[in-house]
């Protein structure tokens, strides 16, 4: 129903804004003196929105993440969850998910998936419904008193997903999720998650550096440029309005145009390699 | 053509059980051998050493024969002799390991808490460490006396060391991303402690374990060796003193089992704790 709302109101009321980042920066102080990973960083995700942020690496994508989650204090700025500040240290409002799939290989499936929510120390039955019902929706039922180790790398990062989806937080953050797997278990992880994004009613914040996975999910891409991070540009897309298929996205004649813009706006990384061919 | 697809699908799938089914005979086929080998060495070498002794060729003064030995645990056995001191050795050695360990243990994991306070320590534990045990034997005995205890004491300090430094070295080891992984679901320090760092560990830790073993069992026998009532230290040390060689060498052939019999102990501990990795690799 909101989503057609939204598609429909386009341009005119947006829904409402979940996560706001407002002039955000950071600095780390290193033995060769400051350094400032990130400088007066604005972004908006609203409700339901596909948010992507593109950026070379080093550009100080995760440090933002680790802000927005509560796991690190800005020097200056702040983040606002649904209109409330967040600390550092009040963890565990927002999904995390991160490249690496982390599962811990002496648990089964099943114990992966509720690791989290056995840290907000839910009752276990209820833990372990939640978590079955997941495997059930992605096909790792069979699977879920094996160890990680006999899982593929694409099996691993769907738990990893359902670690995140589990815990039942509408906004999630991803970091490069899919980045480790080979390009159609990545395409197909893509989809999965556009349509549980979709089930879900989920807001997500995306990072990767792959443009082209930002064009074919995402509602809008924010374009960072490196040293310290500044967003250069906000692109709204809505290539993939419905979220059905990230292919479908990629078949779009808009697609490349797309593709092309941000391309150029990540021009910092061609200057980068002319500088090191002269 | 689904037919035949579906044909060759289940061919390829005996095909693939028959495969499975070769490799595995092929396998116990060579663990059968190996233990044929592992005798045949046995074999000979205690042949020759008895046939050396009976031909006169090998001195039974100085390196007694197989079958004095073999006569000799017999009637030690009978007497509950020999099977007391492997008693009093193994429970030295066995209560000292399991001390040792879980001290060792305790403090390495502890000191993942503090940075500082594992800063501080550092240079303590490396020079407590670098003590020989042997070294600290009679003040031991002085202290703690000539009877179990001061064994019990050698042993556990002849593994706290080793497992300390595996316990603290498997806490760093922690993969910081899931520590932080866990921070973003909100978890404690005492959380992430019990969660990740202690099973984390455990591979460290049943490393420790297989050296330890052997350590105690150094320990207990030194101890024996320097000041004691009973065990097979105390066996050996007597019998020594006395030219027994064929009583020595039981003495030694009785602690090669008794090590033999702990590290199998540990064996099955590792395959209890790390139950995760035989079952994931198959």
């Amino acid at each position: 129903m909101s989503a057609e709302n939204k598609s429909e109101a386009l341009g005119s009321t947006e829904p409402r804004a979940r996560v706001e980042v407002k002039s955000v920066s950071k600095s780390f102080a290193t033995k060769e003196g400051t350094v400032q990973a990130l400088r007066h960083i604005d972004l908006v995700a609203r409700d339901q929105e596909f948010t992507c942020i593109v950026g070379p690496s080093g550009c100080g994508k995760s440090t933002l993440f680790n802000i927005i989650a509560g796991l690190l204090d800005p020097t200056s700025g702040e983040v606002l969850v649904d209109g409330t500040p967040v600390q550092a240290g009040i963890a565990g409002r927002m999904g995390y998910m991160q490249q690496k799939d982390l599962l811990i290989p002496w648990r089964t499936i099943l114990q992966n998936v509720t690791i989290g929510l056995e840290i907000q120390r839910q009752p276990s039955v209820e833990a372990r419904e939640k978590a079955i019902a997941y495997l059930k929706l992605f096909g790792l039922e069979k699977y879920r008193d094996s160890y990680p180790a006999a899982l593929s790398g694409g099996m691993r990062q769907r738990v990893a997903l359902m670690r995140t989806l589990v815990m039942g937080q509408d906004i999630i953050l991803m970091d490069e999720p899919f980045q480790s797997l080979d390009y159609p278990t990545r395409v197909a992880l893509e989809a999965d998650l556009l349509e549980m994004v979709r089930e879900l009613k989920r807001t997500v914040l995306f990072i990767t550096h792959d443009i082209e996975e930002a064009v074919s999910i995402a509602d809008k891409v924010y374009i960072l440029s490196k040293g310290p991070g500044t967003v250069r540009d906000l692109r709204t897309i809505r290539l993939n309005m419905k979220r059905e298929s990230p292919i479908d996205a990629r078949k779009n004649p808009e697609f490349h145009v797309h593709y092309a813009a941000i391309w150029n706006q990540l021009e910092v990384v061609t200057d980068l390699r002319k500088e090191r061919a002269q | 053509m689904t037919d035949a697809v579906r044909n060759e699908f289940s061919l390829n799938a005996t095909d693939e059980r028959n495969a499975a089914r070769v490799i595995e005979r092929r396998e116990r086929r060579e663990s059968v051998l190996v233990r044929v080998v592992q005798l045949l060495i046995a074999v000979l070498l205690f042949g020759a050493w008895e046939w050396g002794a009976r031909t006169g060729s090998i001195s039974t003064f100085l390196f007694g024969s197989p079958s004095q030995v073999l006569k000799l645990a017999m009637a030690r056995i009978e007497n509950g002799s020999l099977l007391y001191g492997a008693y009093v050795t193994g429970l030295e050695t066995i209560i000292g390991f399991l001390l040792g360990s879980v001290i060792g243990t305790a403090i390495g994991l502890g000191l993942w808490y503090s940075r500082f306070i594992a800063r501080v320590m550092g240079v303590y534990i490396l020079a407590l460490g670098s003590i020989p045990v042997l070294a600290l034997g009679p003040l031991i005995i002085i202290w703690f006396g000539v009877g179990i205890e001061s064994k019990v004491i050698l042993a556990t300090v002849s593994c706290v060391i080793v497992a300390l430094l595996q316990a603290y070295e498997g806490a760093q080891q922690v993969d910081k991303d899931l520590i932080k992984l866990l921070r973003s679901f909100g978890a404690t320090k005492i959380q992430i402690f019990t969660k990740v760092v202690i099973p984390s560990s455990y591979g460290w830790v049943v490393a420790a374990a297989k050296l330890n073993v052997g350590f105690a069992l150094i320990g207990a026998v030194i101890g024996e060796y320097i000041s004691s009532e009973a065990g097979l230290g105390n066996i050996i040390l007597i019998a020594g003193a006395n030219y027994n060689i064929p009583l020595v060498l039981l003495g030694i052939f009785s602690l090669m089992i008794l090590a033999f019999v702990l590290s199998m102990a540990v064996g099955v501990l590792e395959r209890f704790l790390l139950k995760w990795k035989s079952v994931g690799s198959r």
